[in-house]
């Protein structure tokens, strides 16, 4: 066996030699931290701990959660100011709309002196070129144009929208999707665009420009000085917004003050951070709900007294309870509440398994005796324990529930497939592109050549009917639209053809120093920066 | 002849084994768990929940003695689900390890015992296999074929197999040139015959250490894959899927991720622990040094 | 030296057709999948007409065999498609996410070399004594730890309990926004040090110790378990034998000779480690919130986005075939056995 006093001795050696190295190197290090440490600002900057990235940054194009950033950039013509209910349409970059009675041409004056970010001032040819542009390269959202025949620019300050068919074209243009206004300095090619625009450039009239993009981490925002509302008051001049995909690390970020606004924590967690003295939870609707669509194509579920029967199965209560923590409501038909369409006595089935027993008996399965499949998104914390919870329900009448865990997709070309071997029931999301509720019925619910989105396979030209003259009368009879689409409502609800779940609500967690934060459900998820202001 | 060297071979094999303590210990561990997974239905506090039940009114319970482990998001207890997910990691690793085991294993007798061309053509395609990045290589095989527990199984045994194949012919290629060998091939076997026959048996004793090793990375990495949501799908209660589920509550009620990554941990350790000092003690050479020292 | 030239083609001819073998799988993986790529491609509320437009786009409707032509034609070019999610080029977000992934790894690997090394040559010296054992326990349980799990640990421990370490991500957000590291090479560490930007690099710093401790625990276990048994054997061979019997002073002994003959074995393990931490990154990588090419890879599964799980598969691949080739060229260059197998 070797000495190994002799290695010892070596071994301190360089530990004596390691230290002092580091010691000279901490001495010179912490010198020059302190000197370059400033403290910051914290006045005029804002960190926001969101939960996604931005996949795409062209405003043509993005449909997922891009609209965070986008509509701190770029503007529209309307703004639609959700918790004003009677009045939601006020002016943007419009300052006034009218539309003829047919309804098949609006008018934009637009307000003047407002400057792109490379200084050119905003035209009525911006306009018609910004919103060809979306129109032609079809992608994302540009289908809510679809009504638009032509586009002119009367004056500069003028434009006109001439449509095919009667269109709410108002609502259209405060679309959170596909509405964005770009500027002259948007390259000409439309592929060549969409690069640049995801390099971190844009060309838009908000009050912030990029100055720094890492994509899929962080991007970070600078004020624009000639932005036309002015920088007087208070306002935040710098912004982080992360992307930060663990729910634990947002809730850290809030906690320890690296984040000032975060977002969709588990419910679990707000229980603690409502006694937590330097944050606030604010709670709005979101405008998206919780489906679980029911294949009427499929065995057993073709049937609308099972249907029905399962549809009195499933635990709201406990769900809202329970899993929720009561941030969240159950829904009342497809239309989520607060929104324009939505009604809070309509027919809405409760969990009573006495009724579900009742109605399988007459269905002929007193003792249920079959297998429902039903799918969800992987990573899904809310879907997955709903699953759950109701596979226990339907275990009680009979019917055992196949839970399978899918991307959305996997989960998606499942769906699409052939109806009859598809999933009896799959669970999703929905939230609007633009607010109307025929955006959430005929997206759900309307007769598709080829299935979309239709996972009820639910066919009914009364109902086709009934939407598609309310989608035509909205811009000029709301009243009588929203009636027939009321009907159409009722219709679906009692054909049982989906399990309206849950409206969901937006929890925003903001530090208590963040003031005039208050989320606007039809853009969702966005903080408005330009109207915050962090304390000192 | 040849029985009586193994078995003397085995004798001295299981009198090192019990010498070390350590070995021991793992056996123990592993045999713990072997029982304890058979026997998961009768022993576990609540069976049903072990399944999946919900109980939704008694969710996160810390510790305690009726969940010595405390519940879950559902109000599951954690300790019958940990019981039972031990039936699915032991099941995965020797499913793992016996599909990689019957692919690898013939190839690599035949290649070593026949050479030439054979062994040219079989070898290469080992090499190629060999020199793939196995666990992303497994990734994208499960991420296109569809996110599963059976999906997982069969991508990782797909690409765990070339590592016998090379073992197995490294062991025929000593094997064959045994007189026995000789002699049979003399009187006129056929080759298959004496690959299934003699080489087989003959060369079993190294790849039944390779395998024992093996389980711990195969339960790994299956545990890796249900992490990231490839493996095993809710409600199972698969290890790797508890952690991943768990993971967001880390902070608040740390025992739902804790448990069952620990669980992974000690199946894991013991398998190494026991397959290390199996090497040790089949080893002649790390025994000769072993010895002198 | 005829003979290592001809290994040297050998071998690089097996790299090149292995890296043939992955292209020619991950094509037959990316249009054998059922479902069709094009949607994804135009997001979820697409018309039939925009699909109809993607599915040109991608080329989607043209014979096989010419897809697979293209594909090839296109990889030579370096182009490994274009992110069905993000449509940015693979390639590109490849070399953007990686510097951060190989930080990470280089730093828990020169960790796990010097402890590696500490580790085994100490055990080796203290063969079947307490320490030898403690230290074998610790190198098994290195290599069977889940690292995800282990990760979640040091959070709950060094983050939730004790409060000296930052739970994830790269860089505080103050720092991010009021001292941003001005990016040369990627490694924010080295940057910050480079761009004299202290404060930035003590914030990095503190951010890449418990990922890199985590990454590094596997090839700990591996490194200390190959030096150990390639000390033990050095240490028992005559010439050390002989020196300790003509009064070399030990510790001359024990650095010149053994330690030097068991570092090249070490330095193999590591380089076999090196490769896979490129993998055993992405689940440390998800938990740490670390923007490199794990994190890049999970979402890329969680969206179904192919063309991104197979580019950095196909990148994975070559990366690791490289590193095995210029290791195998390595060893066979240094010991001429290797050569005749």
């Amino acid at each position: 066996m070797l000495n190994s006093n002799a290695f010892r001795k070596a071994i301190s050696k360089i530990a004596i030699i390691g230290i002092a190295v580091i010691v000279i190197i901490a001495g010179l290090g912490a010198y020059l931290y302190y000197t370059q440490y400033s403290i910051p600002n914290l006045k005029s900057s804002l960190v926001y701990a969101y939960v996604s990235d931005f996949p795409d940054l062209d405003p043509s194009i993005a449909f997922e959660d891009e609209q965070v950033i986008l509509a701190n950039m770029y503007e529209a013509l309307v703004f639609y100011n959700a918790s004003n209910t009677n009045n939601p349409l006020t002016p943007w970059l419009a300052t006034s709309w009218s539309h003829s009675p047919d309804g098949l041409e609006w008018t934009f004056n637009l307000r003047k002196g407002v400057l792109f970010h490379d200084g050119s001032e905003l035209k009525a040819s911006s306009v018609k070129s910004a919103i060809e542009r979306t129109i032609r390269m079809g992608l994302g959202a540009a289908y809510i144009w679809d009504a638009v025949k032509e586009i002119q620019a009367v004056d500069d300050y003028t434009v006109k929208f001439v449509l095919d068919y009667p269109a709410p074209l108002a609502q259209i243009a405060s679309s959170q999707y596909g509405a964005w206004i770009t500027g002259p300095s948007t390259p000409s090619n439309d592929t060549q665009a969409t690069e640049w625009f995801n390099q971190g450039k844009d060309s838009g009239t908000g009050p912030y420009m990029i100055e720094k993009y890492e994509a899929g981490f962080q991007v970070v925002l600078a004020k624009f000085d000639k932005y036309w509302k002015g920088w007087s008051g208070n306002h935040v001049e710098k912004v982080l917004v992360k992307s930060v995909r663990d729910p634990t690390a947002r809730l850290q970020a809030i906690k320890a003050g690296e984040a000032d606004i975060t977002l969709d924590l588990p419910v679990d967690y707000l229980e603690e951070l409502k006694t937590n003295e330097n944050v606030r939870i604010i709670s709005v609707p979101s405008y998206r709900n919780l489906l679980g669509m029911i294949n009427t194509k499929q065995a057993y579920t073709d049937n609308v007294l099972i249907r029905q029967a399962i549809s009195y199965a499933f635990p709201y209560d406990a769900v809202v309870k329970n899993v929720m923590q009561e941030y969240a409501t159950q829904s009342r038909g497809p239309i989520p509440v607060g929104m324009l369409g939505h009604f809070e006595d309509l027919t809405q089935y409760t969990y009573n398994l006495e009724k579900a027993k009742q109605l399988l008996s007459q269905a002929g399965y007193p003792n249920g005796g079959f297998t429902l499949t039903l799918t969800y998104t992987s990573g899904d914390e809310l879907e997955k324990q709903v699953a759950e919870l109701y596979k226990a329900e339907l275990e009680k009448l009979g019917i055992t529930l196949e839970i399978k865990e899918m991307t959305t997709k996997a989960k998606y070309a499942l769906a699409r497939g052939d109806p009859t071997q598809a999933q009896h029931i799959l669970l999703f999301y929905w939230w609007p592109t633009y607010i109307t509720p025929y955006d959430f019925l005929y997206s759900l619910f309307h007769t598709e050549k080829k299935v979309i989105f239709n996972f009820a396979y639910y066919y009914n030209s009364t109902y086709d009917d009934l939407i598609d003259t309310a989608s035509q009368l909205e811009g000029t009879d709301l009243n009588k639209a929203l009636q027939l689409y009321r009907q159409a409502q009722e219709q679906v609800v009692e054909d049982a053809t989906s399990l309206f779940i849950l409206d969901m609500d937006t929890i925003m967690i903001a530090n208590k120093k963040v003031h005039n934060f208050n989320p606007n459900s039809a853009y969702t998820e966005v903080v408005f920066f330009y109207d915050v202001w962090v304390e000192a | 002849m040849n029985k009586l060297t193994l078995s003397k071979e085995t004798k001295i094999t299981l009198k090192l084994i019990k010498r070390d303590k350590l070995a021991m210990l793992s056996l123990l561990i592993i045999t713990f768990f072997i029982i304890v997974s058979i026997f998961a239905p009768f022993i576990v506090p609540y069976p049903s929940q072990g399944e999946g039940l919900p109980v939704p009114e008694k969710r996160f319970l810390p510790p305690s003695f009726e969940n010595p482990f405390g519940t879950d998001y559902l109000g599951r207890d954690v300790l019958s689900r940990v019981i039972f997910g031990a039936r699915i990691s032991l099941f995965v690793g020797i499913f793992v390890v016996c599909v990689a085991i019957i692919i690898g294993v013939p190839l690599g007798l035949i290649a070593g015992y026949f050479g030439g061309k054979v062994d040219d053509v079989l070898m290469r395609i080992t090499d190629v296999f060999l020199s793939f990045p196995s666990l992303l290589f497994a990734i994208a095989l499960v991420a296109t074929l569809g996110p599963g527990l059976f999906n997982a199984m069969i991508s990782l045994s797909i690409t765990w197999w070339p590592w016998y194949a090379r073992l197995a012919r490294a062991q025929a290629v000593t094997i064959k040139e045994q007189p026995y060998i000789l002699a049979s091939q003399v009187i006129g076997v056929k080759g298959l015959t004496i690959v299934f026959r003699h080489l087989l048996p003959n060369a079993l004793t190294p790849i039944i250490v390779q395998g024992t090793m093996d389980m711990s990375s195969a339960i790994l990495a299956e545990a890796g894959l249900s992490f990231i949501g490839l493996g095993a799908q809710a409600p199972s209660p698969e290890w790797g899927l508890m952690v991943s589920t768990g993971r967001i509550y880390l902070l608040n009620y740390w025992w739902f991720p804790v448990f069952p990554g620990l669980a992974i941990f000690l199946v894991a350790l013991a398998f190494n622990l026991f397959g290390d000092s199996l090497r040790d003690v089949l080893d002649p050479k790390s025994r000769k040094a072993g010895g002198q020292m | 030296m005829a003979s290592f030239k001809t290994y040297l083609i050998k071998r690089i001819i097996l790299a090149l057709v292995v890296i043939y073998f992955v292209i020619t799988i991950t094509f037959i993986l990316s249009h054998v999948v059922p479902s069709d790529p094009a949607e994804l491609y135009v997001g979820p509320k697409a018309t039939a007409e925009q699909r109809e437009k993607a599915i040109k786009e991608l080329g989607l409707n043209q014979p096989i065999y010419i897809q697979y032509l293209r594909y090839f034609q296109n990889l030579v070019n370096g182009d490994l498609g274009k992110s069905l999610r993000a449509h940015t080029p693979v390639l590109h977000d490849i070399l953007t996410y990686l510097p951060a992934t190989l930080e990470i790894v280089v730093l828990a690997n020169i960790v796990a070399l010097i402890v590696g090394v500490a580790f085994g040559s100490y055990s080796a010296l203290k063969k079947d004594m307490l320490a030898d054992h403690l230290i074998r326990i610790v190198s098994v349980g290195g290599v069977s730890i889940p690292s995800f799990w282990f990760a979640l640990i040091t959070q709950l421990v060094f983050f939730g309990i004790l409060g000296i370490f930052p739970l994830d991500s790269r860089l505080s957000s103050d720092i991010q926004l009021f001292n941003p590291i001005h990016t040369i090479t990627g490694f924010y560490t080295i940057d910050a040090l480079i761009t004299g930007n202290i404060v930035a690099l003590v914030d990095s710093v503190r951010h890449i110790i418990l990922p890199a401790f985590v990454l590094a625990t596997y090839p700990i276990g591996l490194v200390t378990r190959m030096v150990r048994s390639m000390m033990v054997e050095v240490l028992n061979e005559n010439y050390i034998r002989f020196a300790k019997a003509n009064g070399f002073k030990d510790n001359l002994i024990y650095y010149k000779y053994a330690l030097k003959n068991a570092l090249t074995p070490a330095l193999m393990a590591l380089g076999l480690s090196f490769a896979y931490s490129i993998t055993g990154a992405f689940l440390v990588e998800v938990i740490f919130s670390w923007p490199g090419l794990g994190t890049y890879t999970v979402n890329a599964i969680l969206e179904n986005d192919y063309p991104a799980i197979l580019g950095v598969t196909i990148f994975g691949t070559i990366f690791y075939v490289f590193i095995n080739l210029f290791l195998d060229i390595l060893q066979a260059y240094l010991d001429p056995r290797v050569r005749l197998q």
